[in-house]
């Protein structure tokens, strides 16, 4: 295997560390992208992740794979903490299976990447609110219309 | 350097279902239902209470009204007493329900959700239970446990996905159902579903929408309607001798996008020229005593064949609903017929014999428009849609509680040009439920159902990218009022559509004038072009 | 002198013993098993099915030019009972359990079927064996048991040939017992019964293995004493051995266990009314034979109530009930 392979691995298992035992295995083994879709969504964004990261970091490839990842995370029953400590997991996994890799550059990067996590975060719990508001007024819409027209 | 200061709260590893304590966490529970709402149905035990505190305010005898509620019930339902013995906990359903998938709250499996309740059977009616306890699966009742039903039975949207995939057909809907109304025994309801079924218990439809309101409504729409075509269309209300009686969720009528799908029933009936009514006192296909007992179900649901009755039609025609399709298949006949006072329905324009439907006496409006399409009765201008490149999402009762497969999608493709389906494993028999399904399509549950919901929007999101979808059309009122919240926050982008409102936009009236708008008047062309497959953002 | 009274009378107990182990046991096992499957069996039975509920899982029958799935979503009787076949003989719902893989933007079915094949394989060697045990019950032995026996060890693997039915049972168990253990869902949903039963099953299996191809048994022994319990006339031959009396102690406990447990799922999938019934119920009116009226809001009262609303919106009332 490759050392990002390995690495990609390893950062996989910390990111489901956070989800109930019995999950873990599941979440881990089941590749279907349909029946295992919360797997599915980290596995491959976490792929596009460490790719920025040990790469260019490229925004408009980093920004969309974590967002996908903290949408996912924001709903469950994970604290806001549990929801993006997976960021800085890599720090270590890297460390343990590529120590030649430049650690201070990683860092900043990692860093980089955990702000922007939170900001998702903080993102997708006010689009919960929003989407909330929405849904409330289509239940009503039509009664409301009604009353601007003056029917 | 150690990240683990990170981790700062583990969710600890529930490592015994048995273990039946749960945390009531916002957003992830729907509210206990009024007293005023409770009363107003003659239920027990109302009074004002809530999921989260200590004290559920149970009656004193409590233990007593579950074991005797569940007594009867094993001997009412054959379904029950068979599901309680025959799971081999082979794990086939583990993966099937969206909860789990969505959520990862292992006690989401189908299986696991049904021992809560297995266990207190095991417990106190096999002899097995009663002698080795908790070595042959036993489980005591306690306070604790009614909480965890709670919690569990009101994260079941009654979808019966698992039950597909089970090999002895177990079905997770059924004992939800028996669960809630051994809940209900002891007052404890949800006011999502309570209010909405006292409303259409003593009003006629879920909103308590009055009947000079509900003509305003139909009124407004006709007006609208005009707008659009340039055409008037009549509103008949309680109109006897009518042929048709026409019934349709309560959300048709008050809520977009239902409306659209409104205007395109109205639409429809006036070009065929069907000699129709709508009822007042009828005014709610949609059925929320199917959330909450067998008796209730029957309670709502029997205003229906007493205003067919009344008003002297032939028979019933029924509008774009997933649950209440349930209601009128599965048990309409059953518990408030028999239909002897109606005929077997005909459609007055082909001709053709619902032999399907010739005793309940009561066809789906897919079927009935299906068949007018086949034998060339309406025109239809599919240009007028290709705005929208179209999926097709399969309510959950309609599909696997009747097997409405393919006449929507016969209705679909004849009126859009531009149609694709989701994966294989997430339609038709095996689709995937909107998550808010069963009553739990409530605001304060929006996180439970945003997770509930992930795996079909996840499949929405597929075809998104393969092949720039941009519209999810249903027939499933509760679908109608929760997807578009649902892909606002999964796959922004996709916009939510009952078939007929696109066969109404698709629908060539005599006498219209050039339409320039849809029924949503909106321009029939998209402004600007729509964002190719590969620009979508992909994640 | 004490050793002259007390050798007969031990010996005398050791017969008593040997006949309650080898023919007590098995008849009382054995009357457990029909009792309380009978028991099982009517207690669903007296449950009535109130309502036309089954799994609806293809296209129903409608319009004549929509091709319905007779079987996935029978519209009859006759299909009905081909459902409930396809679900029996073939495991049709376990078999559905398939995925979509996606590789180079293609779908790949298939590959999830493990469960399905791990069932099919031991329930059908299950009955093969139970079945070939049958030459041990009749004289003359039947013809198709013969013919089966050969088809088995068709393959002539060393003397006494190898049973196919006995290598598939095993690995069907063993597969059932690992997923059990290594799958961490199903661990965390399995109970003491679960593993109870596969134990109980896999002993059994290992035990007859064990008499077949290792420590021979006196065959003729056994079938003497299967003969008398099936004539009802039995008999307590000598050196039928250990490893058979493990067996044969082993197959009575799970007789007996059966009916109390999961395992009665075999007499159970026949009355499942989500399988069993046929999807007609807008077609012909299906009786409820505990349907009680219930309290509605009727029309009448309904009128009353929102009276002046209807005469305001001018909605006709009803003349029948008005002047």
């Amino acid at each position: 295997m490759r050392t990002e392979d390995a690495i990609l691995e390893r950062w996989f298992a910390r990111a489901v560390e956070a989800y109930p035992g019995e999950t873990v295995r599941f979440l881990t083994a089941e590749r279907d992208q349909f029946r295992n879709p919360v797997g599915h969504v980290l596995r491959e964004n976490l792929a596009v992740l460490l790719r920025e990261l040990l790469g260019g970091m490229e925004p408009s490839r980093t920004k969309p794979a974590l967002e996908a990842i903290i949408r996912v995370r924001a709903v469950q029953e994970l604290t806001a903490t549990q929801a993006v400590e997976f960021v800085f997991a890599l720090r270590s996994v890297v460390g343990e299976l590529a120590p030649e890799h430049d650690a201070l550059s990683l860092g900043r990067k990692v860093d980089q990447l955990a702000l922007m996590a939170f900001d998702e975060y903080v993102r997708c719990r006010e689009k919960m609110y929003e989407i909330r508001l929405n849904e409330s007024r289509r239940a009503l819409s039509v009664p409301a219309a009604m009353a601007r027209m003056g029917s | 350097m150690t990240d683990n200061r990170h981790k700062i709260e583990q969710v600890p590893p529930r490592s015994d279902w048995r273990d039946p304590a749960v945390e009531f966490r916002k957003g992830t529970y729907c509210h206990s239902a009024g007293a005023k709402y409770v009363e107003a149905l003659g239920l027990p035990n109302p009074r004002d209470w809530n999921p989260a505190d200590a004290d559920w305010k149970l009656p004193s005898d409590w233990k007593e009204i579950i074991l005797n509620g569940m007594a009867e019930r094993l001997e009412r339902f054959r379904s029950f007493k068979l599901f309680m013995d025959v799971c081999v906990r082979c794990g086939a359903c583990a993966d099937k329900c969206h909860y789990y998938l969505g959520s990862n709250d292992p006690k989401n499996m189908p299986m696991v959700r049904a021992e809560l309740i297995r266990s207190v059977y095991r417990r106190y009616f096999t002899p097995a239970g009663r002698v080795f306890g908790s070595l042959a699966g036993g489980r005591e009742l306690t306070e604790e446990v009614i909480k965890e039903w709670f919690y569990y039975f009101y994260q079941c949207s009654e979808c019966r996905r698992c039950s597909v995939f089970c090999p002895f057909g177990i079905d997770t809907a059924e004992i939800t159902m028996i669960g809630r109304e051994l809940l209900n025994l002891l007052g404890c309801n949800i006011n999502w579903i309570t209010k909405p079924a006292a409303d259409c218990f003593r009003v006629g439809n879920h909103l308590g929408i009055q009947p000079h309101a509900f003509k305003d409504s139909l009124e407004f729409a006709a007006d609208e309607l005009e707008e659009v075509t340039g055409i008037r269309v009549d509103i008949p209300i309680g109109k006897k001798g009518a042929e048709v009686l026409f019934v349709m969720p309560s959300a048709d009528f008050f809520a977009t996008p239902h409306y659209y799908t409104l205007l395109g029933y109205m639409s429809l009936f006036h070009e065929i020229g069907l000699d129709f009514t709508y009822s007042a006192y009828a005014s709610e296909g949609g059925n929320f005593g199917l959330f909450t007992s067998h008796e209730m179900m029957k309670r709502l649901n029997a205003k229906i064949y007493d205003e067919a009755r009344r008003l002297g039609v032939k028979w019933i025609l029924g509008g774009e609903c997933g649950h209440m399709w349930r209601v009128l298949h599965q048990y309409m006949e059953t518990m408030n017929g028999p239909a002897d006072f109606l005929e077997a329905p005909v459609s007055p324009v082909t001709g053709t014999r619902f032999e399907n439907a010739r005793s309940t006496s009561m066809v789906h409006i897919c079927e009935f428009t299906a068949d007018l399409l086949y034998h060339d009765k309406i025109t239809l201008d599919p240009k007028r849609n290709d705005k929208w490149s179209v999926t097709y999402h399969d309510s959950c009762n309609p599909a696997r509680g009747m097997g409405l497969l393919e006449e929507p999608r016969y209705v679909l493709k004849r009126a859009c040009n531009n149609f694709h389906e989701m994966p294989e494993n997430t339609i038709r028999e095996q689709t995937f439920c909107c998550g808010s399904g069963s009553g739990l399509g409530t605001d304060e549950n929006l996180e439970m159902r945003l997770r509930g919901g992930f795996p079909r929007a996840n499949a929405v999101r597929h075809v998104r990218e393969k092949h720039g979808v941009n519209l999810l059309s249903c027939i499933c009122a509760i679908d109608k009022a929760t997807m578009p919240t649902l892909l606002e926050y999964w796959v922004p982008g996709v916009e939510v559509a009952g078939v007929h409102e696109l066969l109404g936009n698709a629908l060539v009236m005599t006498g219209e004038k050039e339409r320039t708008t849809n029924l949503r008047g909106e321009p029939l062309q998209a402004a600007v072009p729509e964002t190719s497959p590969a620009e979508v953002v992909h994640g | 002198m004490a050793a002259l009274v007390a050798v007969p009378l031990l010996a005398s107990a050791a017969g008593v013993g040997k006949g309650i182990l080898l023919v007590g046991i098995p008849y009382a096992a054995f009357a457990i098993f029909l009792g309380g499957l009978c028991w099982r069996v009517v207690g669903w039975a007296r449950s009535p099915v109130p309502f036309r509920i089954p799994t609806t899982c293809g296209q129903q029958t409608s319009l004549p030019w929509i091709k319905s799935a007779p079987l996935d979503n029978p519209s009859t009787g006759l299909g009905a009972v081909g459902r409930m076949a396809l679900e029996v003989l073939l495991f049709r719902s376990l078999f559905r359990n398939n995925r979509a893989e996606i590789y180079d933007q293609r779908y790949v079915f298939g590959d999830s079927k493990w469960l399905w094949l791990g069932a099919l394989a031991f329930h059908w060697s299950l009955l093969v064996i139970l079945l070939r045990h049958l030459r041990l019950f009749v004289q003359p032995v039947p013809a198709f048991v013969l013919f089966m026996g050969k088809v088995d060890s068709f393959f002539q693997i060393g003397a006494p040939a190898l049973y196919l039915s006995n290598v598939v049972v095993l690995c069907a168990l063993a597969y059932l017992l690992l997923r059990r253990l290594w799958d961490l869902r199903l661990r965390y949903i399995s109970q003491f019964s679960d593993y109870f039963a596969l134990l109980l099953l896999l002993g059994t299996a290992l035990t007859g293995v064990l008499m077949r191809y290792g420590t021979r048994v006196d065959v003729v022994a056994v079938k003497r004493l299967a003969i008398g319990l099936a004539t009802f006339q039995p008999v307590v031959p000598d050196g039928v051995g250990i490893v058979f009396l493990i067996h044969l102690l082993m197959v009575s406990a799970l007789a007996a266990y059966f009916p109390f447990s999961k395992l009665v799922h075999m007499g159970g999938v026949f009355l499942s009314p989500t399988r069993n019934l046929a999807n007609n119920s807008r077609m012909k009116r299906h009786v409820n034979p505990w349907n009680y009226p219930v309290k509605t809001h009727t029309y009448a009262e309904w009128e009353e109530e929102f009276r002046d609303k209807l005469l305001m919106a001018e909605i006709p009332l009803d003349e029948a009930k008005h002047d």
